[in-house]
């Protein structure tokens, strides 16, 4: 979680939020900030300052990231065997506080692609290739809590699209996994300063509550879905069949105009339907790039070139 | 004695401490906090538990073909007591090649021409499907005795114009992808005959799909093309309620070859797509099938894979034909039509299915063309 920062806003007029998942959460979060002020912010938040929402100058805090490393795969779709092989990926963060509530509430949208075109088996005599697409939208409540720590709850949709491809088969040789879902996010952070260095750790999770997901039955073919039918295919998904888990456990350092983060993830899917299993993990290694830094460290006026 | 100034000194020296712990602490308290989500997620694994030796992988073969073949019931089949039998062939010295052989050899007893077993050092197969009957068929003697080696070719299909007006398409293999544009030559090349023969002897199949493309030529209106049933669990009787499936004709700006006799010629090496093609093609009420009943193969091939790499295909879903009957076993022709073509007769330049076909044709009474 990049918690945005808010620099010329202190109190605000709430609006509503709309989202079923998040709303109790917002509420409890659109209580008035008491003065407090985000963590991040570079300027104390307690002048009494009213913005009008449509005025609010709220930016895009933006994190941009590269991943290597490793996925284990299984889809018992395609055979019992667990392939594994690295994996290459790109993400994408971006948030922003919410008008209604700037120091307790911000949403976040985040969007990565993770593919390897060589997995391999145990006996490394095949290969399967694996490519995932992820979006995942949700708005979280936070709270500052003492000794430089932040906790964050909320929730939003995501969605994901991917396969693992085993070519060698004949009428089974794609493991679609398709699925969206209404997701539990949570953070953890704690920052601290070395030196004149500001550092946030940070630990995010989410996790799908409820959805749908794609799961062919146990022996269908394509070609019986290319004649037409395209019964029970899609299952509704709670975690005692659709099971995931994104966690990314991150090092930002802010360097002032800019901050970089290094960070390692876990992602791990199951899904379950029709005695099939499908079964995803990736630990990669993430670094990445905040254009314009975390607020924390903010360059003086006289070596701003504008 | 410690003065003031020593234990300010020592002081801000535990505080130093605390503050250079603080950071490490924190770090560690997350780190903590995620290490049971990572012990959680990385011990669950629903792999079969078969190890990659030579019990085990015979093991994995074993559930494999009896939780996901589909025919063990219609070929009364007891699965258990087959792999018992081979399972006690096997001992701690046998090699690798010696456990493809006595796989091979078990599942040869599924008498199924789509079952293969893939190592990188060979492929088994069950040929006795077509090895234990005869031919009926001599390229050869076609393309000499009867086309002279003057018919036309064009995706993977040899058409010709028979001087009784008769005309030919020969298409031997259903892995060649039918194009529309060709087949519109074709039909238009033979669309003033009086009758059609479409040869697919020796057709081993292929893609299914090529069905369309050629029935669809055949027809004006949709007619049932059969039914499709899958596995729905491991169980030898979990199958879903078969799924009806139609062909549609082609678009009316394709040719088509409409209200004319049309004799599909057949032989025991048609198998699989071919198979089915026989199937519709023999429920249209303008098709005769002559020659022999073909090999069968009515079961879609699904893939898995063994600890060792091994791949296993195999007959995972039953095709069934217009007529609501299992295709496994083959297609009869026609009633009265059945014939051979015996291979001294073949080796002298005389085609007898071929010959009963043109025979046939040329008996029948003039249609008016559309």
């Amino acid at each position: 979680m990049i918690m945005p920062h808010f620099p010329h806003i202190s109190r605000l007029n709430g609006s509503l939020c709309a989202i079923p998942l998040a709303a109790a959460l917002m509420a409890a979060a659109a209580l008035p900030a008491q003065g407090e002020c985000h963590h991040h912010a570079p300027h104390c938040c307690n002048e009494p300052q009213v913005i009008e929402v449509a005025d609010l100058p709220r930016p895009v805090t933006g994190n941009y990231a590269l991943e290597i490393g490793r996925r284990s795969a299984v889809s018992t779709y395609l055979g019992p065997v667990a392939y594994a092989g690295t994996v290459y990926g790109a993400s994408g963060r971006w948030s922003k506080c919410m008008p209604f509530a700037p120091q307790r509430a911000m949403m976040e949208f985040e969007a990565r692609v993770e593919g390897g075109l060589s997995l391999l088996n145990p006996r490394q005599n095949s290969s399967m290739q694996s490519i995932d697409a992820e979006f995942a939208w949700n708005m979280r409540a936070w709270w500052r809590l003492p000794g430089g720590f932040a906790l964050s709850v909320g929730g939003g949709p995501e969605i994901g699209a991917g396969a693992l491809a085993l070519l060698k088969n004949s009428n089974n040789p794609v493991s679609v996994n398709v699925a969206g879902a209404l997701a539990a996010a949570a953070s953890a952070s704690w920052q601290h300063t070395f030196g004149r260095l500001p550092v946030v750790a940070t630990l995010n999770l989410r996790s799908p509550l409820l959805g749908i997901f794609y799961m062919p039955g146990y022996g269908e073919t394509y070609y019986e879905m290319y004649l037409g039918n395209h019964s029970g295919l899609v299952h509704c998904g709670w975690p005692g069949n659709h099971r995931k888990l994104a966690m990314h456990l991150n090092l930002r350092l802010d360097l002032g105009r800019t901050a970089m983060e290094v960070g390692y993830r876990l992602d791990w899917q199951r899904n379950s339907a029709n005695h099939l299993v499908m079964r995803t993990l990736t630990n990669a290694f993430t670094i990445g790039v905040i254009p314009g830094g975390l607020g924390l460290k903010r360059p003086s006026p006289q070596v701003r070139p504008f | 004695m410690t003065t003031p100034q020593h234990r300010s000194s020592g002081a801000d020296s535990a505080s130093a401490s605390r503050r250079a712990l603080k950071p490490l602490l924190s770090i560690s308290a997350m780190a903590a906090l995620a290490l049971p989500l990572l012990l959680t997620t990385t011990g669950c694994t629903d792999d079969i538990a078969y190890p990659d030796d030579i019990h085990g992988n015979f093991d994995a073969l074993v559930e494999i073909i009896d939780t996901r073949y589909c025919f063990l019931r219609e070929k009364d089949i007891d699965w258990q007591e087959v792999s018992a039998s081979y399972r006690a062939l096997i001992t701690d010295e046998t090699n690798e090649y010696q456990l493809f052989a006595i796989c091979a050899a078990m599942l040869d007893r599924l008498e199924d021409g789509h079952v293969n077993l893939t190592s990188r050092f060979t492929t088994s197969y069950f040929r006795e499907w077509w090895t234990d009957y005869p031919q009926d068929f001599d390229l050869r003697t076609l393309q000499e005795d009867y086309l002279e080696f003057k018919y036309l070719s064009t995706s993977g299909m040899i058409y010709y114009l028979f001087p009784e007006n008769i005309g030919y398409v020969y298409y031997p293999s259903f892995s060649t992808t039918v194009s529309e544009l060709a087949l519109d030559y074709v039909l238009a090349g033979l669309s003033d005959s009086d009758a059609l023969i479409i040869d697919i002897r020796d057709n081993g199949g292929g893609v299914l799909t090529n069905i369309d493309t050629l029935v669809g030529r055949f027809i004006d209106h949709e007619i049932p093309g059969g039914s499709i049933s899958h596995k729905t669990g491991p169980g030898h009787d979990d199958f879903s309620e078969p799924y009806p499936f139609t062909y549609k004709p082609a678009p009316d700006y394709r040719i088509k070859y409409l209200e004319r006799p049309i004799v599909l010629l057949t032989n025991r090496s048609c198998y699989s797509a071919a198979n089915a093609f026989a199937a519709v093609m023999k429920s249209l009420p303008n098709v005769t099938i002559i020659g022999a009943r073909t090999g069968g193969g009515g079961g879609l091939p699904w893939t898995s894979e063994l600890p060792n790499g091994w791949s296993i295909r195999f007959s995972a879903s039953p095709l069934y034909g217009p007529d609501g009957e299992i295709t496994e076993f083959g297609i009869d022709p026609s009633p009265g039509f059945e014939c051979h073509s015996p291979a001294e007769e073949l080796a002298r330049g005389y085609d007898n299915i071929l010959s009963t076909a043109l025979d046939y044709l040329t008996s029948l009474p003039k249609s008016p063309k559309i």
